[in-house]
């Protein structure tokens, strides 16, 4: 689906998703706000925590207001869990149930 | 998971708080000389491990103790409080106490006496706080409403703490029902977030039969960390929730009673010697392996095809070999090496109860803890260390009046000094007392029969006085020296070590006697001599010198001994080959050799044959393989497989001494 | 499996709590005292440290504020190992970066109970 440049940004959240290794995925996230159409994929995630699922929900809220359109390719168990848990799943605009 | 007992770390708890104890002496010592407030830290480090280990290892007699004398630590610690004489005593009792309490845990019995118990009143006495009664426990848990209101709050840097408010909420869920609702009115633009600080906060209903806390339990780690707060949840009015009292975790009960019941089997096999040996020697030991192992490769490359051009590498590989297995031989030898420290480290304490006890001022020098001994030489060497220094401060330092008097410091120096000179380590233990009272000596050694006459005896010749068995000088037999055991003993124990004791006095400037010792017993170097048929191993210790004798240059004497002049004495001359009944021996003195040996300050000559070489010889008892002969300390095994026995030379001259008095 | 560091001077509390964790799987490396520890750190990621408090060389809330100055150690969990009558050492070591605490004495169910409550 990548490749159309500007308009198309692919971010693929990384299995181990916490707080020591989130920078990372900051400077992507920045970058993907230059594109209008993002697509984020959880696919992957089996550890995450609290400050990457925040760093997630500033980077929707943002994108809302700039009116970029984001779109959940697929989301782990392990993130649906967490999200839920931290009651952020509307926040994080998750798609409501769990992937097949 | 109750499988996982604690018992098996007894052993090491036990020896590790062995060595804090000393080190806590120690300190305490080097504080009541004014020492500084490090010491303090160390004594306090000592006891808190020790009160830890305890309470989890399961001797709660122990851990109650310690806790006492660790408050009245921590008083001195914080500067509520000054050190002084009384908390030192008190302290010091203290760490004899808790060596009474390992005593007796090790042999399972119960550990708190009536002395303890009066301690630990003392203790708290001083601390100020009389042994609480039994600890308040926490009343009975409020009774739980319908529900609460949490409040949560992070503050910024809680993440990098590592409390994730993804665990405290999991563990709220695993409480009760949850509705969570988070908070994001604080949150920055994405530019300005910094990822690792938290900007979310929620507000978390949670219903179910929860106590206020086991809420606040979830959020022990993080109150300082967060704003928090926990209401009750509206129309549902639970009674006030006490204040939270602290947590007093309960005795490890479980650990306490399976304690008992490892005991049995597991005591005697924890009984076996063991020696803690630092990693870096096993380290160097895994390293000559290693290049034993080249060094193998090397050669065995010589056994496919052996090309006589390549004789330098072989001799060059089996030089290497050579030299590889001698450090290796060292390096095992050097994991039985303990410091002497260990020993040393006991006479602060005998020396400040003893010289307090005898109104003498004594300061002691300790030189030479790092010196390595082996450790069977360790063991037995304390005992000997122990009676030269209570000598050495009962009669050989004088009192601060006669000191002043004849013009010395009113305080004496005692000096402990170890070191490594030549294949041996030696020990010193000297005084800058009064000397030895010669007159007392030989009038002593007159009475009992032990000279003809004090007529030019050297000072040395007096000194060695003082070693023969039943002699003792004392005025007055004080219960520090006289207990029954003389210099005689002292002298045989080192003797029976392999090692010597020697004495030098000077009239009024002091006294000091140096015991030398092997450096190992499992090993010796010795000059293997043939006798008929067969091999003696001497003790190079022991050798002054060989020499080849005229026919016209031994004496007979009356009994059947013989005399030869050596260095403008005579000694007496021991035939091997007659002592042990070896047959083809050489009888002619002047086709054979004589090997002057010396041991206690007594040389003779050993008659053999001849000198075939000098070798390392590993000592096995014969006693054990065998029984004991005279004369003989062990034997070992030649390169061809033999067995040739080791000369005792020690033995040998008492054997010879009780012959000429017979 | 999850990566512990053990960090206490005494022998034998190290090697409870190391037989422990790893009788229940965990990985286990000790240290026995802070600056063992940070070195022991530096060369393996850990996802839990547990560290006394009263340590020769180097104690452990010097090492939590060292260690925590490390950008892989953030958000690590790092409990110090403590006794009740230490309550100011908790707060101290708190200050420093530590995540909580384990008092001593504690039996291994208790340890394991936490390091299971801290490692999720």
């Amino acid at each position: 689906m990548g490749g159309k440049s500007k308009h198309d940004a692919r971010v693929s959240i990384p299995a181990d998703c916490r707080i020591a290794d989130v920078g990372a995925l900051h400077t992507q996230l920045r970058g993907a706000l230059e594109s209008s159409q993002i697509v984020l994929d959880g696919s992957a995630v089996d550890r995450v925590d609290t400050a990457a699922l925040q760093l997630l929900v500033v980077f929707q809220r943002e994108a809302k207001q700039r009116e970029r359109q984001v779109q959940w390719a697929q989301v782990s168990a392990p993130l649906h869990d967490a999200a839920s848990q931290l009651g952020l799943t509307e926040a994080l605009a998750l798609p409501a149930k769990k992937p097949a | 998971m109750s499988s996982i007992s604690v018992t098996q770390f007894h052993k090491v708890f036990f020896e590790e708080s062995l060595e804090g104890l000393d080190a806590m002496e120690a300190a305490l010592l080097a504080l009541d000389e004014g020492g500084d407030a490090e010491l303090v830290h160390s004594i306090f480090r000592a006891a808190h491990s020790i009160k830890g280990g305890s309470a989890t290892f399961g001797f709660p007699d122990m851990a109650a103790l310690t806790h006492e004398a660790e408050s009245l630590l921590d008083q001195v610690r914080d500067g509520r409080r000054a050190i002084d004489k009384s908390i030192i005593e008190l302290m010091l009792r203290t760490v004899d106490c808790l060596r009474g309490m390992f005593d007796r845990a090790q042999g399972g019995q119960p550990l708190a006496d009536a002395d303890s118990e009066s301690l630990k009143r003392q203790l708290a006495a001083a601390v100020g706080n009389n042994v609480p009664a039994a600890a308040s426990k926490a009343a009975a848990k409020p009774a739980a409403g319908s529900g609460w209101i949490i409040q949560f709050r992070p503050h910024a840097g809680m993440l990098a703490g590592g409390n994730d408010p993804l665990r405290l909420l999991r563990e709220l869920a695993a409480l009760g029902q949850l509705v969570v609702e988070a908070q994001l009115d604080r949150v920055p633009t994405l530019d300005a977030l910094d990822p690792s600080e938290c900007h979310l906060a929620w507000r978390i209903e949670l219903t179910g039969a929860v106590s206020q806390d086991a809420i606040k339990s979830v959020f022990e780690w993080v109150e300082d960390e967060c704003d928090l707060s926990i209401e009750p949840l509206v129309a549902a009015a639970p009674p006030p929730a006490p204040a939270v009292e602290a947590v007093v975790a309960a005795p490890a009960a479980g650990a306490g009673g399976s304690a008992g019941a490892a005991r049995g089997p597991a005591g005697s096999s924890n009984d076996a010697g063991s020696v803690r040996v630092a990693i870096d020697k096993i380290d160097g030991l895994i390293d000559l392996v290693g290049e034993l192992v080249i060094t193998q490769a090397m050669l065995d490359q010589f056994r496919e095809d052996f090309d006589p051009s390549r004789l330098a590498m072989l001799q060059h590989g089996l030089a290497q070999l050579a030299r590889h297995t001698r450090a290796l031989q060292e390096s095992v030898m050097g994991i039985r090496m303990l410091p002497i420290g260990s020993v040393f480290n006991r006479f602060p304490r005998l020396v400040r109860d003893l010289s307090q006890k005898l109104g003498k001022q004594v300061k002691l020098d300790l030189v030479g803890e790092h010196t390595e001994l082996d450790k069977t030489v360790l063991e037995k060497i304390g005992d000997p260390l122990v009676h030269l220094v209570r000598n050495a401060i009962d009669h050989g330092l004088e009192t601060p009046e006669k000191r002043r008097a004849a013009g010395k410091p009113e305080m004496g120096t005692l000096r402990l000094e170890a070191f490594h000179r030549g294949g041996s380590i030696v020990v010193e233990i000297s005084d800058d007392g009064a000397g030895l009272n010669r007159e007392a000596i030989i009038a002593k050694a007159l009475q009992k029969g032990l000279i003809k006459s004090g007529e030019g005896l050297s000072e040395e010749e007096v000194g060695e006085l003082i070693f023969q068995p039943g002699f003792s000088t004392a005025a007055v037999t004080t219960d520090l020296s006289g207990r029954g055991v003389g210099m005689d003993v002292v002298r045989r124990n080192v003797v029976d070590l392999g090692g010597n004791v020697a004495i030098r006095s000077r009239p009024g400037q002091g006294t000091s006697f140096t015991i030398t010792l092997p450096l190992t017993l499992a090993i010796i170097d010795g000059l293997r001599a043939a006798v008929g048929g067969e091999c003696y191993i001497v003790p190079l210790v022991s050798i002054v010198e060989s020499v080849q004798l005229g026919a016209d240059a031994v004496r007979s004497v009356t009994g059947g001994g013989e005399l030869f002049r050596f260095r403008g004495e005579y000694l007496p001359i021991v035939r091997l080959h007659q002592q042990f009944g070896c047959a083809n021996a050489r009888q002619l003195v002047e086709e054979g050799l004589v090997i002057v040996v010396e041991a206690d300050g007594t040389q003779i000559g050993l008659f053999v044959d001849e000198l075939v070489g000098q070798q390392q010889a590993v000592v096995k008892s014969l006693e054990a393989n065998y029984r004991r002969v005279d004369g003989i300390s062990g034997a070992t095994i030649l390169a061809d497989g033999s067995v040739a026995l080791i000369i005792d030379v020690a033995g040998l001259i008492r054997l010879q001494s009780r012959r000429k008095a017979a | 499996m999850a990566k512990i560091l053990a960090v206490d001077d005494s022998a034998s509390m190290r090697g409870m709590v190391a037989f422990t964790l790893r009788s229940a799987g965990y990985d286990v490396s000790e240290a026995e005292n802070g600056q063992v520890a940070l070195d022991t750190a530096a060369s393996s990621k850990f996802d839990l440290v547990l560290a006394d408090v009263n340590m020769p060389v180097m104690d452990g809330i010097s090492m939590v504020r060292q260690l925590r100055t490390r950008a892989e150690y953030k958000g690590v969990p790092i409990l110090m190992l403590t006794t009740e009558s230490n309550t100011d050492k908790k707060m101290e070591g708190k200050a420093a970066g530590a995540t909580g605490w384990l008092v001593k004495p504690f039996d291994p169910e208790q340890l394991l109970a936490t390091v299971k409550r801290v490692l999720g």
